[in-house]
């Protein structure tokens, strides 16, 4: 042991003193500094200014509604909506920094949308949106709720609690715009900072892209999109747990449509393809290829990528309509759920052991 | 652990090496925090987990002075500089603790061995199964699934209040595989009591193709489905794979799980654990989570109905070397201690594959002994339906069980291949005894029997 630590030193000095001091080259030589400019400069940012301008349009559609509540402003309203909601798909997984600080996602995106305390605080004109209590009551499921999900939903807005209607709708809008512009800033602002970390410690840059992507892989998209409804968790299956549950059952197909996207999203980031169009560049991929990651003969990349692609496949296949989907043949849902679950150790286990980041987090299993 | 202390080395030396080249671009600070947060300091950590300083030794006045920097130490007559590693350092390595003959830890002189959620859960097990033949539907999924509806029940003298405990057996069954294994158990559960118990209650005597109960020549009664299953045993059987075993050698005793608990033991008090000791312990109570006194399992204890009671079994007849699995169990505790995670690993892939080879032994018994059953000149139904209804639970387990290597032994769809011809057409009324015993010898050849 002491043998090989005094020769390894002094491997280290020579290069040290030969070639300078690189503070972007971790000591495994890769260049994390040009990973973390392609995902920022390429992925993040393009994908929030895309999604900031969806959420604009949302809101004129929204005022317009206010100004005219007619059905064909409602019309318009869902459309948008879905636009936005599509979106969000690309950036949930970033739940970092200044998203993190003000728990962006459990804001934006978490469902079932608690329906009889949104209705209460309509009526209350009364609520604070900062409260966890009410963190299923605003954000993409809350918002599904006021515009897919009320019956008759053009009369109530037009009835005696209109007004009321309309203001909530106004602050879920205005609320899911504020928050947005402050990840969305900070990001812009704190660029420089974000793809000069490039060490390995816990608060690292990579370190923290990658702990939340593998989360959001194995929460986000796997056990909410897709295990949670099937049951997975549960002792029986929760259809109604879909993902835009209330547009769903009108257009029968959104839980679906969006599940695909956030795939579409998940590859461009393991990837390092360009948000905007299909240039590829630095990635966690191009990182394990660097390190010759490799698994049963293949590269690591590869085995990660055929079984993502594998899981995508999976999904396509289903019923366009999720809930029908577990309404009539929930071994499907199961056997799909599988096939997410097959990346989770490659990602978590495999990935993260040969780019030595630790996992930041524990799952949560009730002992 | 070696690695990591290793990796600290390395860097450490790379850094004093680059300031002493005098670089002209003024190169920002860096480098690494040593183990008591000095940057570039000297401590290391040991192998036994223990941080350890430089210090300035006086061989005269034998006094110990701690060093934070031992750049520009300026030594007298009698002093002599001494890194953490040295081979004169008396510290270094001695924290370490030797393996215990039994399962007992403890820290500041209290015990550090903590399961009670996997005997609270093994109990529910005992409760659950109990139930079979009164619990209505919606009651059987109740107690499965929401922990629910068992009542208190005396475990070694305390009485448990089950149902305010919090645990759950169906959030911890088959959670490492499969998706779709789950609700075969629930569906065994809701057959039992929407379709078994009311054909049995009826007075309903069973054959292929007709639930009810059947009682055979040597006078054994069954209960059980069209197929002729008794769900009961299926349920139980396969609950020994889809839970103890799940839990414990793809769940606790799995590196990625243990790693995901810290082993930081600064500011723990007397009987405090960290979260990767807690790991392991509850790895091994779903084990022996009933046993009277875990500093001697005895096997089988408080009328386990799970793992225990099989390993106790296997253990009799010299399959299973139970001991080895207890050994295994106390050295890889003792390597958390230590903070040795290689060794931690080396014991838990004991402690895995033989726990794992209960379920094949197992497996294999209850089809052999059906087989020959079927065999006879005039066969007992109930007792070759009763055995290969273990026997089906055993195989269903089959698919939580791994090789010496961490690997598991069989698919999912090789289970299910293999369920399907224990369920094709009539089921148990008419299974082949030939596919039977061609399946227990596959099942011998995979493990190595």
């Amino acid at each position: 042991m002491k043998k090989i630590f005094t020769v390894l030193s002094i491997s280290i000095i020579i290069t040290g003193c030969g070639g300078g001091d690189n503070n972007d080259i971790y000591s495994d030589g890769f260049d994390r500094n040009a990973l973390l400019i392609n995902i920022t400069d390429n992925i993040i940012i393009p994908a929030y200014n895309n999604f900031s301008s969806k959420t604009t349009e949302l809101e004129n559609t929204i005022d317009q509604f206010i100004a005219e509540t007619n059905q064909n402003n409602l019309d318009l309203v869902q459309t948008k909506w879905l636009d936005a909601y599509m979106a969000w798909q690309h950036i949930e997984m970033f739940d970092i920094n200044m998203a993190e600080e003000i728990n962006f996602r459990k804001k934006m995106n978490s469902y079932p949308a608690n329906g009889s305390r949104i209705e209460l605080n309509v009526l209350s004109e009364s609520y604070d949106f900062n409260d966890p209590n009410h963190y299923a009551a605003q954000g993409f499921p809350s918002l599904d709720y006021m515009i897919n999900g009320l019956q008759n939903g053009i009369t109530i807005y037009n009835g005696a609690d209109g007004g009321k209607y309309l203001a909530y709708l106004k602050a879920l809008i205005s609320t899911i715009n504020f928050n947005t512009n402050e990840v969305k800033n900070e990001w812009i602002s704190n660029r420089d900072n974000f793809i000069s970390s490039t060490e390995n410690t816990a608060t690292s840059s990579l370190n923290k892209l990658t702990n939340d992507f593998i989360f959001y892989y194995e929460k986000g998209f796997r056990a909410n999109k897709i295990g949670i409804p099937a049951g997975v968790f549960s002792g029986s299956k929760l259809p109604q747990n879909i993902e835009a549950y209330y547009h769903n059952l009108s257009n029968n197909n959104t839980s679906k449509n969006l599940a695909l996207e956030a795939f579409t999203a998940i590859n461009k980031f393991f990837s390092g393809v360009h948000f905007n169009n299909s240039t590829e560049g630095s990635s966690l991929k191009e990182y394990l290829n660097y390190l010759n990651a490799t698994d049963d003969g293949d590269t690591l990349s590869n085995v990660i990528i055929a079984t993502i692609n594998t899981a995508e496949a999976a999904i396509n296949d289903l019923d366009d309509d999720l809930m029908n989907q577990i309404n009539t043949d929930n071994y499907q849902l199961l056997v799909t759920y599988d096939k997410i679950q097959a990346a989770v150790p490659l990602l978590k286990v495999d990935m993260i052991g040969h780019l030595s980041i630790d996992i930041d987090y524990i799952d949560a299993d009730g002992d | 652990m070696k690695t990591k202390n290793f990796i600290k080395g390395l860097l450490l030396s790379s850094v004093i090496i680059l300031s002493s080249c005098g670089t002209d671009s003024d190169p920002e600070p860096v480098g690494v925090n040593d183990c008591n947060g000095i940057l570039n300091g000297p401590a290391l950590i040991d192998d036994c987990g223990d941080c350890q300083q430089a210090y300035v030794y006086d061989v005269v006045s034998h006094t110990v002075q701690l060093l934070d920097d031992v750049n520009d130490v300026e030594l007298g007559q009698t002093e002599i500089l001494v890194m953490p590693d040295d081979a004169s350092s008396p510290y270094w390595n001695q924290g370490c603790i030797t393996a215990p003959s039994t399962y007992t830890f403890d820290r500041m002189g209290q015990s550090t061995v903590s399961y009670g959620g996997q005997s609270t859960r093994l109990l529910m097990a005992i409760e659950l199964y109990n139930s079979f033949t009164t619990g209505s539907e919606t009651e059987l999924l109740e107690m499965f699934n929401n922990g629910t509806g068992f009542g208190s029940v005396d475990f070694n003298g305390t009485t448990i209040d089950l149902d305010a405990s919090g645990k759950k057996l169906g959030n911890k069954t088959a959670a490492y595989g499969s998706a779709t294994v789950k609700p075969l158990f629930d569906a065994m559960l809701s057959k039992q009591a929407n379709v078994v118990m009311p054909a049995v209650n009826a007075g309903t005597i069973a054959s292929a193709g007709v639930a009810g109960s059947f009682t055979g020549v040597g006078g054994r009664t069954v209960k059980v489905d069209e197929k002729g299953f008794e769900l009961n045993q299926t349920f139980i059987k396969g609950l020994i794979g889809g839970l103890c075993v799940d839990q414990i050698v793809n769940g606790y005793l799995s590196p990625s799980k243990l790693n995901s608990g810290d082993n930081e033991t600064s500011g723990l008090g007397a009987g405090e654990y960290t979260n990767m000791e807690h790991y392991w312990d509850e790895g091994l109570g779903y084990l022996y989570g009933l046993e009277a006194d875990i500093t001697a399992p005895t096997f089988s204890a408080n009328g386990s109905v799970l793992l225990n009671k099989y390993a106790g079994k296997v253990n009799t007849s010299g399959d299973v070397d139970m001991n080895a699995v207890y050994t295994a169990l106390i050295a890889g505790r003792t390597a958390i201690v230590n903070m040795d995670y290689v060794e931690r690993d080396a014991q838990a892939l004991i402690a895995r594959e033989h726990i794992s080879k209960i379920l094949g032994v197992k497996a294999s018994d209850y089809l052999r002994g059906g087989a020959e059953q079927l065999q006879n000149s005039t066969p007992d139904m109930a007792e070759a339906i009763h055995d290969l209804s273990e026997g089906y639970g055993f195989v269903l387990s089959l698919q939580f069980a791994l090789d010496g290597g961490g690997n598991y032994l069989f698919t999912n769809s090789e289970v299910n291949n293999m369920l399907a011809i224990l369920e094709a057409g009539n089921g148990l009324w008419d299974v082949d005894a030939a596919a039977l015993i061609q399946m227990a010898d596959d099942i011998d050849a995979r493990f190595g029997m």
